[in-house]
């Protein structure tokens, strides 16, 4: 096998080895060239299995190409090359690595043919990102980092449980459409579940991308929840849970970011919530649901980290990420507040950008489904996609009020990486037939219907003018300086008051049990002991040793007791 | 809340004025142009107008009432 037999992205996990040990420069170009090889094999990979295996009795397709792997697999690649672009100016040989190695394992994911490669990948993905969150610098990023690790471990050990029960079963452990309603199904259904970010398993999400790094913020932004998103698609197309699921995750998370101070964590909500529409549209199964899917998480891939990357460079600038703390930074800060404008159009789905051209797919899908409600609380999420991630996210950056910060610009190679993402945004809005073309089935579905545009516009510029006018009315604004209580609350509070509450008890009990056995013997002995003194037997050492005959003639007594209630 | 308000500056109602005129000319495009709808209720006269302007009140009214019931001291998971 030569190397370039092996998966695409295996290649970025074993040249990621070598990046600690490489100095700037040739580091950088190591790992862009690596990307592009990567990306030339993903790319030259036809449908079909194109590498297996037999390791320990299993069989194993290591590498599996499908009509979806090609969309996910190209903005991986797109994402990764961005991200390194982005890292440059931080220059941190643990974030150039570990964000190697993840978005190689990512990528590698995609093209596993079964669930034991899968598992691997998956593995691979959280312990590789958790460097990401090691690297921050807030005091609370170690707490965040083995939260995160125990969710996305968790996860792969369900994965492997449910994939072990398969094969026990003799299902073999092929990826491919499974039974929710099976014991194994449910199990990889609920760790891809985690992945994903669905309701009360999102907690993670919030909790741990806003205390990673500022380059590492972005590049978890782009894999982990989307390589969810492409394994529900191989495996639970068409489920209709999954629209409710959707539909609830689109929607909830939009209040979280309304009132949330943090950019960083709102614009995590603000991911989650896109992520209900993707899931929305996996659900509902059908060919434009399925291509809406995909578009959307491709352009979404882009336009999150856009925003992501625009948010950090304001906090590398001003060192807050506070939406009570910025303002006026368009001054100091022009080309990071375009490139942040195109971001929040894009996500906003405003004509033009790549948001429109992409989540208006599902929107339809439902309502062709007769999913009405579904489709309502779709156009509800957009709207508030338009207040927490296209208004408040540049406005109060940008905009509002002047703080009076006299800052540089971000750093060139940020600018670079930016302007590349600002660049796929509007390509893609206005080009949207080159994405079309990558999607498993013909796409049909136009746009650019005047009235689809027409439309648009009056939901996006309603809401903005109906927002703006609250606002400048002082109704409504983020919560300053509070923490708010989200699923991860469960996992840091909830579980471990239970744990104390159930331990503490039967601990206290077990102790004062055998102290009280230890002091019951110790009595029998000393008794014993004084009684044999008294009446003159077996003084001294003759004594002390039958005093502890007699001690273990009663353990082992003891211990036959043990042993004949079991 | 007025401290949002004071955040805004002048720039704020400026931009509303904007936003206003902008929907101004949209609403008055759904004289001239034949919108398409897949469902009898888009027929509606400014129909995603409307539900733009009702979505914003739900989601701030929602959000707000969100906020009084989530939202703890800034070092709430630091006491632990």
């Amino acid at each position: 096998m030569t190397l370039i037999d092996l998966p695409p992205g295996v290649v970025l996990i074993l040249g990621a080895l070598l990046v600690p040990f490489l100095s700037q420069r040739p580091r950088q170009i190591w790992m862009l060239g690596l990307i592009i090889l990567s990306g030339l094999q993903a790319w030259s990979l036809t449908p079909g299995i194109h590498l297996e295996a037999t390791i320990i009795g299993l069989d194993l397709i290591l590498v599996r190409a499908n009509e979806f792997t090609q969309p996910f697999s190209l903005v991986f690649h797109i994402a990764a090359a961005i991200n390194v672009i982005y890292a440059m100016s931080a220059n941190c040989r643990v974030t150039d690595a570990s964000g190697l190695a993840y978005a190689g394992a990512a990528i590698a994911a995609l093209f596993a043919g079964d669930f034991a490669t899968l598992f691997v990948y998956w593995e691979l993905t959280a312990i590789t990102s958790v460097f990401l969150i090691l690297q921050g610098t807030s005091s609370h990023r170690l707490g965040a980092a083995m939260r995160y690790l125990l969710m996305q471990v968790t996860s792969g050990v369900i994965l492997l449980g449910g994939a072990a029960m398969l094969w026990h079963q003799g299902a073999g452990l092929v990826i491919g459409a499974l039974d929710v309603t099976s014991l194994a199904g449910a199990m990889i259904f609920i760790a891809f579940g985690i992945k994903a970010a669905f309701p009360f398993l999102n907690g993670w999400l919030q909790d741990a991308y806003p205390e990673a790094s500022i380059p590492g913020t972005v590049m978890l932004s782009a894999f982990t929840t989307k390589l969810a998103i492409f394994v529900l698609l191989q495996s639970f197309t068409g489920l209709e849970w999954l629209i409710y699921i959707g539909a609830i995750m689109a929607v909830f998370p939009v209040f979280f970011a309304l009132i949330e101070d943090d950019m960083r964590r709102v614009l995590a909500f603000s991911l989650n919530s896109q992520l209900g529409f993707m899931v929305v549209g996996i659900g509902i199964g059908t060919e434009l649901a399925i291509n809406g899917a995909i578009t959307h998480a491709f352009a979404s891939v882009i336009y999150q980290a856009l925003l992501f990357m625009a948010v950090g460079a304001v906090s590398l600038r001003v060192d807050t990420t506070k939406t009570s703390e910025l303002g006026g930074l368009w001054r100091s800060m022009p080309l990071t507040a375009s490139f942040c404008i195109v971001g929040a159009l894009s996500i906003s789905s405003f004509p033009l950008f790549s948001g429109f051209v992409t989540k208006s797919m599902t929107m339809s899908s439902a309502i062709y489904e007769g999913h009405f409600y579904v489709w309502l609380s779709l156009i509800f999420a957009s709207v508030g996609a338009v207040l927490h991630s296209g208004i408040k996210v540049p406005y109060f950056i940008f905009f509002a009020h002047d703080r009076g910060f006299k800052v540089k610009e971000a750093p060139r190679s940020m600018l670079i990486a930016m302007g590349l993402a600002s660049a796929i945004c509007i390509i893609i809005g206005i080009f949207p037939n080159l994405l079309y073309a990558l999607m498993p089935y013909e796409v049909t579905y136009n746009s650019w219907y005047t009235s689809k545009v027409i439309t648009k516009l009056q939901l996006l510029l309603f809401a903005a003018l109906a927002f703006s006018i609250l606002l400048n009315r002082g109704i409504f604004g983020h919560i300053r300086g509070t923490t708010l209580l989200n699923t991860d609350w469960f996992l840091r509070r909830f579980f471990p008051r239970i744990i104390m509450a159930i331990g503490k008890p039967i601990w206290h009990s077990y102790t004062v049990l055998i102290a009280g056995l230890k002091s019951m013997l110790f009595d029998i002995i000393n008794f014993l002991i004084s009684q044999l003194r008294v009446s003159g037997f077996g003084s001294g050492a003759m004594g002390t040793g039958l005093a502890g005959g007699i001690f273990l003639a009663i353990f082992a007594l003891l211990l036959a007791f043990k042993f004949s209630i079991q | 809340m007025s401290d949002i308000k004071k955040n805004l500056g002048s720039s704020g109602i400026k931009y509303s004025l904007y936003l206003l005129a902008a929907c101004v000319f949209l609403a008055m495009l759904e004289f001239i142009i034949n919108r398409h709808s897949d469902t009898n209720i888009e027929a509606v006269f400014l129909f995603y107008g409307l539900v733009g302007i009702v979505s914003v009140l739900i989601i701030t009214l929602g959000a707000s009432l969100l906020g009084k019931l989530v939202s703890r001291a800034g070092d709430y998971y630091d006491a632990d």
